[in-house]
């Protein structure tokens, strides 16, 4: 479901963050991207999104090499197939709890009931209900960060990438950000990039390590 | 000789230029370089570069659209300089280059326009399928851009000899005959008529066969018909007085409502050769029918208006 060959990333200022990277991944689960920082996580983690493009390599996602596809190709498969958590939640902060979920919808066009639907769905299930008209930058940072995944979640996406998710959280929102994705590893890909330990004493979690920009 | 629109022109087709040497270079790499099917760098840089190509050639299109209306613009301006002209018709008949010129520009507009066209349908594709007929085109097209600048430096080099030239009225008026290329007008007239009612037709072939017999018999017909019932004039026959501020700048919306018509019919008629059916390919015929009937009513407008007030044709 991803298969990684032979990537290679250098910068226009000459830095190499990947060499000849090599990864695959065939069934659901969560997958851990460990290394210090300046160690590749983020370079690989922004071309699995197709958020960048290699400097030579094959980057496979569902059947796709997304390191060939144009761009408004790569963000029509973006919207249907990969949900992004970044580390600072990257939220709109001026807007509610509802209109940020209701951001991604906008491309496919849904009508306003299924919409709503799909949204208060998710928002109940996140325990967010009574705050859902609440602008977000009032929000404590595990609150952002729940809907910064339920963001991530709301178009079903088949993969879940997260830079650093639990870095601006405190232990207990660590927890509950662990449960959460717990919930939904059986039917998706996670694959995080971090240099957390919390992620060590996870049951069922593949880690890959990576150092100067080679996984080992 | 120069003023200030000659110089504008020179300096604007010039920096076209350069960057059209830009965009032949990066379709040199394409044409020897690019393998979809290849990982390297060297093929990741080249689909990059496709899309600086492709920015340079949407900024060569709208330039070249501004240059042939501006063209005129800087002719007509001549017009004051020169003795016997009165538009810019006696300058662009000065000598055989004027013409040349015209022409030159109206085919690069055309490949241009027939290339953003094919790369809209290769938008709907992943990997790049029409990336030989983009290279190809590109090619045929920088030949047209070389002469079009070889035809407009000639032009001015011998219209600086020139100290008279003749007016339109002399050069379109004064034939004395019904005919043009041995044709008579009458069956100009019914070229024009058939050729419009089969616009509708979808056979590849057949629309281009119409299509090339509608754009001339307009043409013909804008210079020797329609014209003297925008002047109110019969014995003033020209395709470039409409194009001034006492007839409203009309030509303008009369030549862009025509060649729009055209050059979508014809690129509807190209891609359908190379057997490409898309939605799409419905929608440009539309946009050309469309724009073929706001021609025809904007030039049958002048000739029954004149009817309607004067109760006689001229």
């Amino acid at each position: 479901m991803i298969n990684i060959e032979n990537v290679t990333k250098v910068y226009q200022n000459g830095f190499e963050a990947l060499k000849n990277v090599n990864l695959k991944i065939e069934k659901n689960g969560i997958y851990i991207l460990k290394g210090v920082s300046g160690s590749g996580k983020s370079t690989l983690l922004n071309l699995l999104a197709g958020f960048d493009k290699p400097t030579t390599g094959k980057i496979e996602l569902l059947g796709e090499f997304i390191s060939k596809l144009p761009e408004h190709h790569m963000s029509k498969f973006r919207l249907q197939n990969i949900g992004f958590i970044f580390q600072s939640f990257n939220l709109f902060s001026e807007l509610s709890i509802y209109e940020n979920l209701q951001i991604p919808l906008i491309p496919l066009n849904l009508n306003t009931k299924l919409e709503k639907e799909l949204i208060e769905t998710l928002i109940h299930k996140y325990n967010l209900s009574d705050k859902q008209h609440q602008i977000t930058k009032k929000l404590s940072g595990g609150e952002q960060q729940r809907v910064a995944i339920m963001r991530a979640l709301i178009n079903n996406p088949k993969i879940i990438l997260a830079d650093e998710p639990t870095a601006n959280l405190d232990f207990n929102n660590k927890m509950i950000f662990l449960e959460m994705i717990d919930s939904f590893k059986k039917d998706k890909i996670i694959f995080i990039s971090t240099h957390d330990d919390i992620f060590n004493d996870i049951v069922d979690v593949k880690i890959f390590n990576i150092n100067g920009g080679i996984i080992c | 000789m120069l003023n200030f629109y000659i110089e504008l022109l020179f300096f604007i087709e010039i920096l076209t230029f350069i960057i059209s040497i830009w965009a032949l270079f990066i379709n040199f790499k394409l044409y020897f370089n690019f393998n979809f099917n290849s990982f390297s760098e060297t093929q990741f840089k080249l689909e990059q570069q496709s899309y600086l190509q492709k920015t340079i050639i949407y900024l060569t299109l709208l330039s070249s659209l501004a240059l042939i209306i501006f063209f005129i613009f800087a002719l007509d301006s001549l017009s004051f300089k020169i003795k016997g002209a009165m538009c810019a018709s006696g300058i662009i008949n000065s000598n055989d280059f004027g013409n040349l010129t015209l022409i030159a520009k109206l085919i690069s507009f055309f490949l241009l326009s027939f290339w953003i066209s094919i790369d809209y349908f290769e938008k709907e594709h992943k990997y790049y399928p029409y990336i030989k007929i983009k290279i190809y085109t590109f090619f045929l097209l920088f030949i047209f851009l070389i002469l079009e600048k070889f035809f407009l430096i000639n032009f001015f080099l011998e219209l600086f000899d020139t100290s008279i030239v003749k007016c339109c009225s002399v050069i379109y008026s004064n034939s004395g005959t019904n005919l043009f290329l041995g044709v008579d007008f009458k069956i100009w007239f019914i070229i024009f008529i058939i050729s419009f009612l089969s616009s509708c037709l979808k056979n590849s072939y057949i629309t281009l066969v119409f299509e090339t017999l509608f754009l001339i018999s307009s043409l013909i017909l804008i210079t020797n018909f329609f014209s003297s019932y925008i002047y109110e004039l019969p014995t003033h026959k020209c395709p470039y007085c409409m194009l001034k501020h006492e007839y409203s700048y009309i030509g303008y919306f009369i030549f862009l409502t025509l060649f729009t018509s055209s050059i979508f019919n014809f690129i509807y008629a190209i891609l359908g050769m190379f057997a490409l059916k898309d939605e799409k390919l419905s929608k440009i015929k539309r946009v050309s029918i469309f724009f073929k009937i706001l021609f025809v009513l904007l030039v049958i407008y002048f000739p029954i208006s004149y009817y309607i007030k004067n109760g006689v044709w001229l």
